[in-house]
């Protein structure tokens, strides 16, 4: 694909035509086209999140299971459901996050910091130290 | 493969690492799906065990009518949000256990 009167590498008319009906507008709207190996990593990116969220609720039904037949299930239960709710939560921030990364690419402006990935890792942080105490107020006498 | 413009020699190799990713987030969320679907049965919620067995169905569906007709580094949009939005519903049948074993 040859680059067109405009500049824009890589990107033909009939695509450009195809393009112009993209949603959502808040990203598609403006700017430009940026080079298509960056809009491939912020996808990807976008899919590891969604897959992060995905193992955090995967992690919470898990703990429900290990809730049903251990002592001390309504503790178990209850950091199930902080689980689900931060699965829930980093899903939304892998939507979000894509939408301001695309929208700084096709701007030219900075990408966003990464505070999503501080919050991961306390919540992630808060959730083992949850479950070291659980273990070890079992193990007591 | 997705058409991709001007990355035929791309050493990254970035689209088919795209849909490598595409992949493995599929085949995660369908199978988060029945895990809760399986866990809710074991629970004694038919309720919630029925709606997330229809619901891994439906997210393989969708996952492959969006893989099919999106194009790459166009627009991925819908199909991210559907992942999304798959991951929020599983959230909710989650808690959904979790609350009926803190409630019981």
């Amino acid at each position: 694909m040859s680059p067109d009167e405009t500049g824009e590498p890589g990107v033909s008319t009939r695509a450009r035509e195809r393009s112009a009906h993209r949603r959502p507008r808040s990203v598609y709207g403006v700017g430009r086209e940026p080079d298509p190996r960056f809009s491939l990593a912020n996808e990807r990116t976008a899919l590891a999140w969604v897959r992060t969220g995905l193992a955090l609720v995967a992690g919470g039904v898990a703990l429900t299971t290990v809730a049903t037949f251990a002592e001390g299930g309504l503790l178990l239960n209850v950091i199930a459901a902080l689980a689900c709710l931060a699965g829930g939560g980093v899903a939304v921030r892998a939507l979000l996050g894509w939408r301001r990364a695309e929208r700084a690419m096709r701007l030219a402006e900075p990408l966003p910091a990464p505070t999503g990935l501080l919050v991961l890792v306390v919540a992630v942080a808060l959730v083992a130290v949850a479950l070291t105490g659980y273990v070890v107020v079992q193990a007591l006498p | 493969m997705r058409d991709v413009g001007g990355l035929d020699d791309d050493p990254g190799a970035q689209p088919q690492r795209t849909a490598l990713a595409w992949n493995r987030t599929v085949l995660a969320v369908v199978l988060g799906a029945l895990v809760a679907a399986l866990t809710a049965e074991r629970q004694h919620l038919p309720g919630v065990a029925g709606i997330a067995g229809l619901a891994a169905l439906g997210l393989l569906l969708v996952a492959l009518r969006d893989l099919r007709t999106w194009e790459a580094a166009t627009n991925p949009w819908p199909a991210i949000l559907h992942a999304g939005i798959a991951v929020l519903v599983l959230a909710a049948l989650g808690l959904t256990i979790a609350v009926d074993g803190v409630l019981a």
